[in-house]
């Protein structure tokens, strides 16, 4: 397999979905990319591993991050001493200096959670962004945005530093992780019941599957949609700011599920962007259209 | 006037003279050469040493490490013995626990997966030192050809000298008596000194080489010992370690498949395995630390000790000291010739 030209797709695909906050940063994703990229990791994250998905295999991404909190400068003259007795260590050692200069910049995380406060005065308001890297490969960032009475950031889970910023109760990051597929109405209830608190926001955007030529498309996707690269950014907003809710994701439309129970007062708009091949472009649509959807797609270049 | 035979004779003599000049190496070069040897040994001692100190605590924190993945077991273990009571009350409440088990089994796969993150960092960084150790053993092996080579040069200088003083012995021996072979005579003595003080220099040489050849030889066979015992662990690790983040992934993923449960508790059994391998393989190490590091340092000492008294001293030899050192060099060097056939040295 093409590796660099897996990764190059991949990193098209990213930049042309150009995500915004509801998903996993783009900075982020591309560095994760990069890592991944033996140009870079050499064979230290080998062997490739690409999930049914079509996504970098966790494994593959656990492996490189390994690599990653590992990797060490390399003086030059332990670099030259290895050229001299090895050239196949010289050349991991190599990779190794280049992983320790990316340590700098922030890679995905499996999971990770922060909280920011947002507003304090008649309520307070709590932004709680959680990041992960799901089993199907494919990543996730949920965004809750909470909001409670005045005082109640004193005992409950989110708790407010006297020097602004936030402590997290750890129990929070099993409940958002074990949550990452439940439906999202019934999320929103869990996070009102575990934070005491009222959601007036809750946004699920996940990066993936990607498709390639080869690649299994899953039930009821017609199988031209194969035939060139498509990232998928799909996303769901749940909220007050929600006026009229629409299901705009053909995958979903796909499953036949019923509709979902939403707690009062919130909208729900679940959508699905593409960055696709051009030549995608119009089967995707059509696709989309046969299934009572309206979708995005933006040409990979 | 000394006739042509006699010229050429002279001009040979000079010939073999300064090439024996330029070959034997010098008191400095010697004392240079001893002083760099040890100097090697030093540092390869202490790398070694660094090596096994590094090569503890990636034992320990890969054992630790896994320890910690191991610590979910039980919490697994509960929630699957729950799933598995056969009791009229078991079975009526298990529909209305299901989904909260479900759950539970997903905060373990949480909890188990930023382990298995850290337990691969782990792996990576045993694998650089699997890296480190290969480079160290390589460099200790160049040393032992390069002392091999010097010996080899060592012990063809001073068969050529011995030689040749046995030469200057036999044509001594004949001309003694003749009254006008006086110039020749110490001609021939003068160079028998030269080749005498050359022949000292080279056994000096080729005893330094000698001896150092054995630490060197220890250290490296050293290494490479740690080198093969911390290569096998860790990859026999990381394939364990690999299959059971499979397992975790799909634990989070389908949760509720009996199955993966199941296969993920044999990935557990498989890592208690691992943790025990890693004990033992530390046990075992323990060696280097009490006796091998030690001896290596106490045989290194003994000859900074010696080195003093491995050079030859300056004051004038002797006919009968000069037949003797040539035979001396000749018995050794057939003495370690046959070593090397036989494979000892």
């Amino acid at each position: 397999m093409n590796v660099g030209g897996y990764l190059g797709a991949l990193r098209a695909g990213l930049r042309a979905l150009a995500p915004n906050a509801d998903f996993v940063p783009l900075a982020e994703a591309q560095a994760t990319l990069d890592l991944l990229d033996p140009a870079i990791s050499g064979d230290l994250a080998a062997p490739v591993e690409i999930d049914g998905s079509g996504m970098p295999a966790l494994s593959w991404l656990l492996r490189a991050r390994g690599a990653l909190a590992a990797a060490e400068p390399v003086p030059q003259a332990e670099l030259d001493r290895a050229r001299r007795l090895d050239p196949a260590i010289a050349t991991r050692m190599e990779a190794r200096d280049r992983l320790a200069a990316l340590q700098g910049q922030g890679c995905l995380p499996t999971s990770r959670l922060r909280g920011a406060v947002r507003r304090r005065g008649a309520t307070t308001d709590f932004l709680l962004t959680f990041d992960r890297m799901t089993p199907e490969a494919t990543w996730v960032r949920t965004r809750v945005d909470l909001t409670g009475p005045a005082g109640w950031e004193e005992a409950g889970p989110i708790q407010l530093n006297r020097d602004g910023t936030v402590r997290l109760h750890e129990g929070l990051s099993h409940l958002l992780g074990r949550h990452l597929n439940t439906p999202i109405g019934a999320l929103c209830l869990q996070l009102q019941d575990g934070t005491g608190a009222l959601v007036s926001r809750l946004s699920r955007g996940v990066v993936g599957p990607f498709w390639f030529p080869g690649q299994e498309l899953g039930a009821g996707v017609p199988a031209e949609l194969g035939r060139g690269l498509t990232l998928h950014g799909a996303r769901e907003i749940l909220g007050r700011e929600v006026l009229r809710s629409a299901e705009n994701d053909p995958l979903y439309a796909l499953r036949g599920e019923r509709p979902e129970i939403l707690p009062p007062d919130l909208g729900l708009v679940r959508e699905r962007r593409f960055a696709a091949s051009p030549a995608l472009a119009a089967p995707l649509r059509r696709w989309a259209q046969g299934l009572g959807c309206a979708i995005t797609v933006a040409k990979l270049r | 006037m000394a006739t042509k035979q006699q010229r050429a004779h002279l001009a040979a003599k000079r010939r073999i003279e300064q090439e024996h000049a330029a070959k034997a190496p010098s008191h400095a070069d010697t004392l240079a050469r001893e002083r760099e040897i040890l100097a090697h040994h030093k540092d390869a001692v202490a790398r070694v040493d660094r090596l096994a100190v590094q090569q503890r605590q990636v034992g320990d924190e890969l054992s630790r490490e896994l320890t910690g993945l191991l610590a979910h077991r039980e919490t697994l273990d509960a929630i699957e013995q729950k799933q598995r009571e056969t009791g009229f009350l078991a079975t009526l409440t298990r529909r209305f626990n299901a989904r909260s088990e479900l759950l539970a089994r997903r905060s373990v796969a949480e909890k188990l997966l930023n382990r298995y993150e850290a337990v691969n960092a782990r792996l990576a960084e045993a694998a650089r030192f699997v890296d480190d150790l290969r480079l160290s053993s390589l460099e200790l092996q160049q040393e032992v050809d390069r002392l091999h080579t010097e010996l080899a040069e060592a012990r063809d200088a001073e068969v050529q000298l011995a030689a040749r003083i046995s030469a200057i012995e036999a044509e001594l021996d004949a001309i003694t008596e003749d009254p006008d072979a006086a110039q020749r005579i110490d001609r021939l003595i003068f160079e028998e000194r030269t080749a005498t003080t050359d022949l000292a220099l080279w056994t000096a040489r080729a005893r330094i080489a000698r001896q150092g050849l054995k630490p060197v030889r220890g250290l490296r066979d050293t290494v490479l010992g740690l080198h093969g015992d911390v290569a096998r662990y860790v990859m026999a690790a990381r394939a364990t370690v690999q299959q059971a983040g499979v397992r975790i992934q799909a634990l989070g993923a389908v949760a509720d498949a009996a199955v993966v449960v199941s296969e993920l508790q044999s990935s557990l059994d498989d890592l208690q395995h691992a943790v025990q391998a890693t004990e033992t393989y530390l046990r075992t190490t323990q060696d280097l630390y009490t006796r091998v590091l030690p001896e290596l340092s106490a045989n290194l000492e003994e000859h900074y000790a010696t080195q003093s008294v491995s050079l030859p001293h300056g004051a004038a030899v002797s006919r009968e000291a000069a037949r003797d050192q040539a035979e001396a060099a000749l018995v050794e060097a057939a003495e370690a010739e046959l070593a090397e056939l036989l494979g000892e040295t």
